[in-house]
C-alpha cells in the first residue's frame, strides 16, 4: 500500500455531502489549503472521524498532494503551503472545546503539546500526525516507534492495525523483522516489537520503565507495556534524571550538579549498553543481568515522591529511590534487585525456579556501609573499608568504588572530580 | 598450587591456541612460517587447519604480536629455570622489533621444550647483540593470557561475548567486522592447559585494526584499545580486580627498574627504594615461595595504589612483608589493585522474565 500511495501525484479525499458539500453542477473553486478560512474552519473539517482512522495517514502523507473537497470547494495541500498554516491559532480554542475523543478530535498545536509536557498526562491527539505532516514534518523518515508515538491516537478496529498501517510510511529496514500478518495476534505482534526494541534498537530502558504493572502480569509478559491502552501512548513515562537531594541521616546530600554530569557522560565510554538476549516461543526474555541482592523489608526514609527507601545488604545500607511505594508492593521472600547495562534498576519478583517477573524499575540505588556498624557515626563512609555506589547520573550509570584506606571520597557528595579523573585514566 | 582468583598470572602461551587464534592468516606467509621445521614437526597438521585468509597480519602482527608482559615469571614457574636463565631479562638494548625474529622464536622454543615439554612459549623474542637470546617488547602486549576455573567457562564466554558485541551500530546492529573493518579487534581462544584444571584465554588486542574500529565506534561502545582487556580482567578476577595494563614502556621501564636494583643490591647499596620489596629467605623452595607469596597477597588485598605506572612503592606500604621480594613482582601485583570485595557478584546472570 505504501508504494502504492507513494507513487500517486495527488490524493483526493472526498467525505460525503455532509462536509463537500452538494455538487453545484459546476466544477468546484480549487483553492490553496491555507486560504481554508480562519481556524474555526480547520477545526471544522479536522474534527471528523475520517482523521482519527490509522489506515488514512499514509493515504494523505504519502502522495505528492491532498486535495480535501469541502463546502463546494477543494482545497489542496502540499508541502508549498504548510508554512503558512496557522496552526496555533485553533490550539486554545480546541483545547476548550474538547468534549470526547470520539467526536472531537482536539488539534493541540506540536509546539504547544511541548509546553504542556508532563508525561503523565500528555494529550492524545488523532491528527497531531497530520498537523506534524502539514507542518513540514515528515512522518516517514521518523523510525518505527517515533511514528507509532505519532499515530497511536489514531483509532482502529483491529489494534494491530496500528502497526500495520503505518507501516508503509517507513523505511523498509525500520521495520524489517515485522510482517503484517493477521495470523498473528496482536499479543504476538506487540511483543515481538517489544522485544526488537529492547534486544535490537537496545531501548530497554525506555520499555522495562514501561512494562505493565503487577495487576496485568496474567495478560501479558510484564516485560511489555500494556499496549492495549489505545488511548494514551503506553512509552510515557521516560526515564530523566532529575536533580535531587536525599534527605536521610547517613546520606545527607547528594546532587547530581554540571560538573558531575560531565565527567560521568565521559565514564559512558565504560557502561556502555552491552546488554544481550533473546526471547524464546514462550514470550520468556532472556536477559544477562547483574544481579544486586534479594531484597528485604523496605522502609521509606522519605515523604516526597519519588520516595527513598531504605533496605540493608549486609553490612550495607542500600537506599532506592523509587516513584511507587515499594514497601507496599515488595515481596520480601520473593523480590530481587537487578541492574541492566542500559543504565537501570529494577525490581523482579521470582514467580518460580526459573523464572522472572518485573515489578518496578528503581529510579537509583545508592550503596553505603552502615555508620553505625563502624561506629562512628560522623564521618560515616570515611571510615568503612570498601564502599560501593551505584547511582544514575545523568544519563549513564555510574559506579564508584572506595576503599577506606585511601580515603578518596569520605563524604557525600561522592562525586570528586579529581577521584572520577583518575578512575577514568585507569579504566579508559 | 596456583590460585587463579587470588593473581593475575600472565599465562604461558600455549601454541596451539595462538596459531589457531592466528588460523586466517594467508597462504604465503604461512608458507614462510610454516618452513620452520620447528613447526612442522610440532604441528603436522597446521597447514591444512590453516585458513588463507588474513593476509600479511602474521609478518606484520602475529609473531611480533606473541607479547607477553614480563615474561620471566612465567619462565620461571613453568621451567624451574635458574636466574641466570632468567638473567636474559628484556631491556631496551634488544633487537629491533622482529629482527631475526624466526630464528630467535625457534631458538627459544628449542629451550623451552627442552626444558619442560608441556609448554610453549611463542615470543617475539630475538638473539641479543651478545649473542645470548632474549626477550624483547617494544609495544602494548597484544596478547594476554590469563586462565580461570573451568567451572566459569560459561560465565567467560558471556563476558567474551558481550564485548565482542559491544560494538554496535547506532540502531543496535552489531557491525560486520570483517567485511567493514578488517579483522576483529578482539581475538579470543581458550583451551585447557595441560594439567587439564583451568582455562586458558588469550585476548588478541590487534594494534593496527583497533584504531579503525575504535573511529567507527567511538562514543558508543566500550571497545578500545586496552578497554576490552582491562574489562575482561576487571570481570574475570574475582570479580573485583581493577587491573591496570601497562604499556611496555612502562614495562620495560619497571624491568630496568629491577635490573638497576638488582646491581645496586649485589654492590650493596640500594639507590630505588621503589623496588625494596620484603625479602623472602634464599632456603624456601619454590613451593613454599608460591605459598608465602600467595599469603603476602592476601594480605594485602585492601591494599591500593592509585597510579601503579608512577607512584613508587613505599616502605610503608610493605612493611610487615618483607619477605616476598623476588615473588612480588613475578606475581605482577604492580599490575594489579585490590579494592575489595563488593556484596555482590560482579556477574551477569542470565534471567529469564515472562
Amino acid at each position: 500500500m505504501g508504494a502504492i500511495y507513494r507513487g500517486f501525484t495527488r490524493v483526493l479525499a472526498y467525505l460525503g455531502e455532509e462536509v463537500a458539500g452538494k455538487p453545484s453542477g459546476r466544477f468546484p473553486v480549487r483553492r490553496a489549503f491555507e486560504t481554508l478560512g480562519e481556524d474555526e474552519s480547520i477545526q471544522d473539517l479536522l474534527k471528523y472521524r475520517y482523521f482519527t482512522r490509522v489506515w488514512i495517514i499514509q493515504k494523505l502523507v504519502l502522495p505528492r498532494q491532498i486535495v480535501f473537497t469541502f463546502r463546494g470547494s477543494e482545497y489542496w495541500v502540499d508541502r508549498a503551503t504548510t508554512a503558512k498554516i496557522s496552526w496555533p491559532v485553533c490550539l486554545k480554542a480546541s483545547l476548550k472545546s474538547r468534549t470526547s475523543l470520539e467526536l472531537l478530535p482536539y488539534p493541540v498545536a506540536f509546539d504547544d503539546v511541548l509546553k504542556v509536557e508532563s508525561a503523565e498526562e500528555e494529550p492524545s491527539n488523532p491528527v497531531q500526525w497530520l498537523q506534524d505532516h502539514l507542518a513540514g514534518q515528515s512522518l516517514t523518515a521518523v523510525g518505527l516507534l517515533d511514528a507509532m508515538k505519532k499515530t497511536w491516537p489514531s483509532s482502529a478496529t483491529d489494534i494491530r492495525d496500528k502497526v500495520f498501517g503505518i507501516l508503509g510510511l517507513l523505511d523498509a529496514s525500520n521495520h524489517a523483522f515485522l510482517r503484517p500478518n493477521y495470523a498473528a495476534s496482536a499479543m504476538h505482534i506487540f511483543t515481538s516489537l517489544t522485544a526488537h526494541c529492547i534486544l535490537n534498537l537496545q531501548h530497554a530502558n525506555t520499555f522495562l520503565v514501561n512494562s505493565i504493572d503487577i495487576k496485568g502480569w496474567n495478560k501479558q509478559p510484564s516485560w511489555a507495556p500494556n499496549w492495549t491502552v489505545t488511548d494514551r501512548w503506553p512509552l510515557r513515562r521516560t526515564w530523566n534524571f532529575p536533580t535531587w537531594t536525599l534527605e536521610t541521616d547517613e546520606l545527607s546530600h547528594v546532587e547530581t550538579n554540571r560538573h558531575t554530569r560531565r565527567i560521568s557522560a565521559r565514564y559512558c565510554l565504560v557502561f556502555s549498553p552491552r546488554y544481550t538476549g533473546s526471547v524464546d516461543q514462550h514470550g520468556g526474555l532472556h536477559l544477562y543481568l547483574l544481579h544486586i541482592c534479594s531484597l528485604e523489608r523496605l522502609a521509606p526514609r522519605t515523604t516526597a515522591t519519588p520516595t527513598v527507601f531504605r533496605t540493608q545488604l549486609g553490612k550495607y545500607a542500600m537506599f532506592l529511590e523509587s516513584d511507587v511505594p515499594l514497601d507496599k508492593v515488595v515481596d520480601a521472600e520473593s523480590d530481587h534487585l537487578f541492574y541492566i547495562d542500559a543504565h537501570l534498576f529494577f525490581i523482579v519478583r521470582k514467580t518460580d525456579e526459573e523464572n522472572y517477573r518485573i515489578v518496578t524499575h528503581v529510579r537509583r540505588v545508592f550503596l553505603m556501609a552502615s555508620p553505625l556498624e563502624d561506629g562512628n557515626q560522623r564521618t560515616g563512609p570515611s571510615c568503612c573499608q570498601n564502599l560501593a555506589l551505584m547511582a544514575n547520573c545523568g544519563d549513564c550509570c555510574v559506579l564508584l568504588l572506595f576503599c577506606g584506606r585511601e580515603s578518596l571520597a569520605c563524604r557525600v557528595p561522592y562525586c570528586q572530580a579529581g577521584y572520577f579523573r583518575e578512575w577514568l585514566q585507569l579504566l579508559i | 598450587m596456583f590460585d587463579p582468583w587470588t593473581c593475575l598470572y600472565i599465562d604461558r602461551l600455549l601454541l596451539e591456541n595462538a596459531f589457531r587464534t592466528i588460523q586466517r592468516i594467508p597462504s604465503s606467509i604461512v608458507e614462510d612460517r610454516l618452513s620452520n621445521p620447528y613447526l612442522e614437526r610440532t604441528y603436522p597438521d597446521l597447514r591444512q587447519r590453516w585458513d588463507t585468509r588474513g593476509a600479511a597480519r602474521l609478518r606484520r602482527q602475529i609473531f611480533p604480536a606473541l607479547q607477553i608482559v614480563d615474561i620471566i615469571p612465567v619462565l620461571r614457574e613453568a621451567l624451574g629455570v635458574s636466574e641466570s636463565y632468567l638473567a636474559h631479562t628484556p631491556t631496551a638494548d634488544l633487537p629491533e622489533h622482529g629482527r631475526n625474529y624466526t630464528r630467535g622464536v625457534t631458538e627459544f622454543f628449542e629451550a623451552f621444550i627442552s626444558a619442560n615439554s608441556k609448554h610453549a612459549l611463542p615470543s617475539d623474542s630475538g638473539p641479543k647483540r651478545d649473542g645470548r637470546f632474549g626477550l624483547s617488547s617494544n609495544d602494548t602486549p597484544s596478547f594476554i593470557v590469563f586462565r580461570f576455573p573451568r567451572e566459569d567457562f560459561d560465565w567467560v564466554q558471556s563476558v567474551y561475548f558481550d564485548l565482542l558485541f559491544a560494538g554496535t551500530s547506532r540502531d543496535g546492529r552489531i557491525i560486520d567486522q570483517e567485511k567493514t573493518l578488517g579483522p576483529k579487534p578482539l581475538a579470543w581462544e581458550w583451551s585447557f592447559n595441560s594439567e587439564g584444571k583451568d582455562f586458558i584465554a588469550i585476548t588478541q588486542s590487534d594494534p593496527d585494526t583497533v584504531p579503525k574500529y575504535r573511529a567507527t565506534v567511538m562514543g558508543r561502545a566500550c571497545v578500545y584499545l586496552r578497554t576490552p582487556i582491562l574489562e575482561i580482567l576487571r570481570r574475570l578476577h574475582d570479580r573485583w580486580w581493577e587491573v591496570e595494563v601497562l604499556k611496555w614502556q612502562a614495562c620495560a621501564e619497571r624491568v630496568e627498574r629491577v635490573r638497576r636494583y638488582e646491581e645496586d643490591e649485589a654492590r650493596g647499596r640500594l639507590q630505588d627504594k621503589s623496588l625494596e620489596f620484603p625479602r623472602v629467605p634464599d632456603e624456601l623452595d619454590d613451593k613454599q615461595l608460591h605459598t608465602e607469596v600467595l599469603s603476602w597477597v592476601r594480605s594485602n588485598q585492601g591494599f591500593m595504589r592509585p597510579r601503579m605506572a608512577e607512584r613508587v612503592i613505599t616502605e610503608e606500604e610493605i612493611a610487615g612483608n618483607r619477605r616476598c621480594e623476588r615473588q612480588a613482582r613475578y606475581l605482577y601485583w604492580p599490575l594489579i589493585r585490590r579494592v575489595g570485595k563488593p556484596p555482590f557478584n560482579w556477574e551477569p546472570r542470565k534471567v529469564r522474565i515472562v
